[in-house]
């Protein structure tokens, strides 16, 4: 029994990646993010933090978990191409197991090769590595940064400008919030890139500024390094850490001679310090 | 600098030792130098670096000031990092125009970034004088007069702004706003002070250069222990960027 829910866990899973690769086909754009409910954020942060220590055969933490991970999924910028194309690997195999599967059971055939199901199982063990890990589009691909969460930028935002920004000024408050105004106004389909990265960088910092978010002592008493803070912020910084990483590849759109470009890479010489600290470079 | 020559293990050889595993597997200078290198770029192709000659007509005062902020932001970063490169930097101060970092009363570390402007101005002296291509060449004589000259202009500086310095004494001041950012920006304008010191005195092999160099070192890696009993791994956040 235990082993058909995993399945039925597992294919749950695939299924949604699947969904998303075919609204990513069928739209042709990259990921869109939106606006999210603080409220659905924290829980799923919440139900994330909670379940993380549970064992891996304890069925109502995983399905938790895998519906945290769709909550932030479907609110931040959504997989990247490499995990997509993953899942869309593993859906294939699947339907071919299934479908030999019938075909042995209808000719009463015994004995079936188990050489797919190998394949499957190994190929989903390296895919839950890439996902869990999951801050690398496929080679080639030129997706662009997106807008992250306006709440989430929102709340990082007194944080950057009453420390952050108070020793080494890149930004003015006055100018960021009028082109915070702007993008998000005008909605998820902006181009405008050296603001979009500003606004990642400015929740990069801020959390390399703000105190954990779970307690900063481990069970034992020890004080927890920034980098080992349960998976919440690893969560977020997972998402921000994909749109460095495409800005990265894309900074010859930074070369006009306009101030907001000297600011974003400016943003990015910074970030590369808290990326290291954090370990997720 | 060889791995050998690191092996005697002096107290100034530890920061060294330090400095260059950061800088080779933790921070990404490649990539830090690729970003800067670009930003300095177009800041210049935008005459950024040049603000009192070009007219910049459209401004409001508050976007002027942004402008001359973000310059000296991108003058203070490209110093760190071409020093720690060991190259020379992308913005020398002969080539810009650049009036002086605007006073922002709003901002209460006004008094930290102006420090940093003329630390950054004195790293960018020190390269010159004591590690470029062509001081490589210089006798030791004229190296010694190099090193005194910077170490009275490290000294002038350091008595001016001795203040902002000594504030990482008292982490937990209440009288700060943030006690906890004010040891923070303290320790860092103290930790790039001992810095450039020790990379000034080190550049000639004298017993009384490298007493100095020893007694940098230790005040390096002792702001850095203090910094990080306030706030953990802030300490790392110092090197070399801010």
């Amino acid at each position: 029994m235990t082993s058909l829910r995993e399945i039925k866990t597992r294919l749950d899973g695939i299924d949604h990646a699947m969904s998303r690769v075919g609204m990513m086909v069928d739209q042709n754009s990259p990921p869109i993010s939106s606006s999210i409910d603080p409220d659905a954020f924290s829980v799923a942060m919440l139900m994330i933090h909670q379940t993380e220590d549970s064992r891996p055969e304890d069925y109502a933490a995983s399905q938790s978990i895998h519906k945290a991970h769709h909550i932030l999924n479907d609110q931040h910028y959504g997989t990247t191409s490499l995990a997509s194309l993953f899942a869309e690997i593993e859906a294939s195999l699947e339907a071919r197991w299934e479908s030999a599967n019938e075909g042995s059971e209808n000719s009463g055939m015994t004995g079936l090769d188990e050489t797919p199901r190998e394949c499957q199982l190994a190929l989903h063990s390296m895919a839950k590595e890439i996902i869990r890990h999951d801050s690398m589009d496929l080679p080639g691909e030129d997706l662009p940064p997106t807008l992250p969460p306006r709440d989430v930028l929102d709340h990082a935002l007194d944080n950057y400008f009453s420390q952050a920004t108070s020793i080494l000024p890149i930004f003015r408050k006055q100018s960021f919030f009028d082109n915070i105004k702007r993008l998000y106004e005008k909605g998820p389909e902006q181009t405008d890139m050296a603001w979009i990265l500003g606004f990642n960088n400015v929740i990069l910092q801020s959390l390399n500024i703000s105190p954990p978010v779970a307690p900063p002592y481990s069970s034992s008493g020890e004080r927890l390094h920034t980098a080992q803070v349960a998976s919440p912020e690893k969560e977020l910084l997972r998402s921000l850490v994909v749109n460095y990483r495409r800005g990265l590849r894309q900074t010859d759109r930074l070369m006009e001679p306009k101030l907001v470009n000297v600011q974003a890479l400016l943003s990015m010489v910074g970030d590369i310090l808290v990326l290291a600290r954090i370990q997720t470079f | 600098m060889t791995s050998s020559s690191l092996l005697g293990f002096k107290l100034f050889d530890v920061a060294d030792l330090f400095q260059c595993t950061v800088a080779q597997e933790s921070f990404h200078y490649r990539i830090a130098s690729r970003l800067l290198h670009q930003a300095c770029f177009v800041a210049k192709s935008m005459g950024l670096h040049q603000q009192n000659n070009i007219s910049f007509t459209q401004q409001t005062p508050e976007e002027a000031m942004e402008y001359n902020q973000t310059f000296w932001v991108l003058y203070i970063v490209d110093k760190a990092v071409s020093l720690t490169i060991g190259q020379h930097c992308c913005l020398p101060m002969y080539d810009c125009d650049v009036s002086s970092p605007t006073n922002d009363i709003s901002n209460p570390f006004h008094s930290h970034f102006i420090a940093r402007v003329e630390l950054a101005a004195a790293q960018e002296d020190s390269y010159h004088v004591l590690y470029s291509s062509q001081a490589r060449r210089m006798s030791d004589f004229g190296r010694s007069g190099g090193i005194s000259q910077l170490d009275h202009k490290l000294h002038i500086g350091a008595h001016r702004h001795e203040s902002l310095r000594d504030n990482v004494r008292n982490p937990n001041d209440p009288r700060s706003p943030c006690p906890t950012l004010q040891a923070y920006a303290s320790a860092a304008l103290g930790y790039h002070f001992f810095l450039t010191r020790l990379l000034v005195h080190r550049a000639v092999k004298r017993a009384s250069d490298w007493r100095q160099c020893c007694s940098d070192a230790r005040a390096c890696i002792n702001m850095l222990q203090r910094l990080n009993s306030v706030h953990p791994s802030a300490g790392c956040s110092i090197i070399p960027l801010q």
